[in-house]
């Protein structure tokens, strides 16, 4: 399995003097293609800013992210926004759906931002809800669809435009038990049937399962 | 993003028709106001824009065409002296009281004009030509009075300030900025009809330059050997005429001030509406950002809204208002409504509302997509 993102040394600090809060404390990762890498730790371990830094939305105060080989953290706020496009895929707690949009057209949309052949976006889009079972959900609205199948449309929508990697902020938060376990396995399937490296932040013991590797973040820092 | 923009906006069909009242409201005030204004303005105007004349003389400090004091007829002499001088000719206007069969009266404005020439004769008859108000008492009036002076008829008898006269003609369209009937008559009756106009005296020289010759030039010649007397271009006129209703009565400045206010309520419930639904999507827009939207694809967005907003709003605004013109002018207000007058409305209406936005715009540019994480 080869590294596709890597963080070397990241810090992430807040604030100055008194204020000043370290929140990701010299933190070096590596994922690889085709794996599940699972971050635990408590609330306000640094997990969700560390996914952040991850995902090229947030700069780090020290260190660097490296992306396919290329140090990405140098780059200006410009570039972000083209980096993300081409290499990430975001799976987010409260879905993050578009509500005037339904199912497939959430996908579609990122198919658009990413400027996919506009002939294409509809089948596309149906594809990518076959890839997660919901293909015969195609034309509901987020509101007529249940936590797991809106967190399945998140999924097909991360996947769209086959990002290389797939970061996941507590995807299994909002969804019960058997839900969450469904849609663990999705994620398991994922990085080892489509080749994403996947990232996955969670609270949820059950994630350890089908993680292939796991690191617990306290303070920052993460723990041995 | 259009699509987006367009699919966003029809799913929130509640918002939608709030944000499509403000403008609506906001058209069709202006539109009214303005058309309103222009339609007063190009009665208070109308026979100086339509006599074929260059030059007008008129008496010392003349604040308006309705309200002239009678001067020397002869100076014409004066004018016609001049080499760049075409033509010149009298038109008088004057008030008299137009008795009506119920026994009342209606004043009326009062036009002299020369039916040989034709200089400041009606320009859009219906019945009759202006010609056939020459020798004798003969009139012609406007079909638009017909509201305040009764039925009018060719060939029927009217009673004016004593005098008998019969209906020659009938025009159509042609108002004065008071809403006094117009009617006109030849110059030589005008004149021995001892209103205010006396005989031998006139209300207006009006002159025809040869072409090419600068008018401004002309009228400042004239200016310095007609000291008694005003002497304006025909544009020079005009904008006195308007200028005098617009900022020294405050009339104007009263439909000017309500259009804008129009501009602004309409402005305000479009940007609150605008603003709201920013906030309400900012989860959305911070989802855009994190996939990977820039800045622009977000404003992209908002402004296509405003856009369609502003286009059906405008349209359905401007609906309103041809539906309701015919029943507007037949209460006796003139409305100047043209392409041109749609066109400039709509881009002060799409300005309005785009600027509206900015706020708005202002929340996107700043919002940081990372706080999608903690929504």
């Amino acid at each position: 399995m080869d590294t596709i993102l890597e963080t070397k040394n990241v810090t992430k600090v807040y604030g100055e003097g008194d204020n000043r809060v370290v929140a990701v404390d010299s933190v070096t990762l590596a994922l690889k293609r085709r794996e599940l890498l699972l971050i635990m730790g408590p609330s306000g371990s640094g997990k969700t800013t560390l996914l952040s830094i991850m995902g090229c939305i947030l700069h780090p105060s020290q260190g660097d992210v490296v992306l396919d080989g290329r140090t990405v953290s140098g780059l200006g706020s410009d570039a972000l926004p083209d980096i993300r496009k081409r290499f990430f895929g975001f799976v987010f707690q409260s879905f993050n759906l578009f509500p005037s949009l339904k199912a497939a057209e959430n996908v579609e949309l990122v198919l658009r931002l990413k400027n996919h052949d506009k002939k294409r976006l509809k089948t596309e889009a149906l594809e990518l809800l076959d890839k997660v079972g919901l293909g015969k959900r195609s034309d509901f609205y987020p509101s007529d669809m249940s936590g797991g199948e809106k967190q399945r449309v998140a999924f097909a929508r991360a996947l769209a435009g086959d990002p290389p990697v797939i970061l996941a902020d507590e995807p299994t938060a909002n969804l019960d038990s058997k839900t969450g376990m469904d849609v663990l396995r999705l994620l398991r399937a994922l990085a080892e049937d489509f080749g994403k490296g996947i990232v996955i932040v969670s609270h949820d013991p059950k994630a350890e399962g089908f993680a292939h590797r796991a690191v617990f973040l306290e303070d920052g820092r993460i723990k041995e | 993003m259009y699509w987006l923009a367009w699919k966003t906006l029809f799913h929130e069909r509640g918002r939608l028709v709030i944000t499509l009242t403000g403008i609506i409201f906001s058209a069709v005030l202006t539109l009214a106001q303005v058309s309103m204004y222009i339609g007063m303005m190009g009665n208070a105007t109308a026979i100086i824009r339509h006599t074929d004349a260059d030059i007008w003389v008129a008496s010392k400090n003349i604040q308006n065409f309705d309200f002239t004091n009678p001067f020397p007829e002869e100076w014409i002499s004066r004018v016609r002296a001049l080499p760049e001088v075409l033509w010149a000719d009298r038109l008088i206007m004057t008030w008299g009281f137009l008795k009506l069969s119920n026994g009342g009266k209606e004043q009326v404005q009062i036009i002299g004009f020369n039916p040989d020439t034709g200089v400041g004769a009606p320009w859009s008859m219906v019945a009759g030509s202006p010609s056939d108000a020459k020798g004798g008492n003969y009139m012609i009036a406007d079909v638009t009075s017909q509201k305040r002076l009764g039925a009018l008829e060719k060939g029927t008898v009217w009673e004016l300030n004593d005098r008998r006269f019969e209906l020659v003609g009938l025009s159509e369209g042609i108002k004065s900025f008071t809403t006094a009937p117009v009617v006109f008559m030849s110059y030589n009756t005008a004149q021995s009809f001892q209103g205010l106009v006396k005989s031998g005296q006139t209300s207006y020289i009006v002159a025809k330059l040869r072409y090419g010759t600068n008018r401004e030039q002309v009228a400042d010649m004239l200016g310095k050997t007609m000291m008694n007397n005003d002497v304006m271009t025909k544009d020079g006129f005009i904008y006195r005429t308007i200028a005098y209703w617009t900022i020294q009565t405050g009339i104007g400045m009263g439909f000017f001030l309500t259009a804008i206010l129009g501009l602004i309520v309409g402005g305000a419930i479009v940007g609150q509406t605008v603003y709201a639904n920013t906030m309400e999507h900012l989860r959305e827009f911070g989802t855009l950002k994190a996939l990977g939207a820039r800045n622009r694809d977000i404003y992209c967005v908002i402004f296509t809204q405003v856009c369609i907003n502003a286009v059906i709003g405008f349209g359905v605004g401007s609906t309103l208002i041809m539906l309701a013109r015919s029943g507007i002018e037949k209460a006796g207000v003139s409305l100047y409504l043209s392409p041109v007058l749609f066109g400039i409305i709509f881009f002060v209406v799409l300005s309005t509302c785009l600027l509206s936005a900015f706020f708005s715009v202002r929340k996107v540019r700043t919002l940081d997509p990372v706080t999608v994480f903690r929504m």
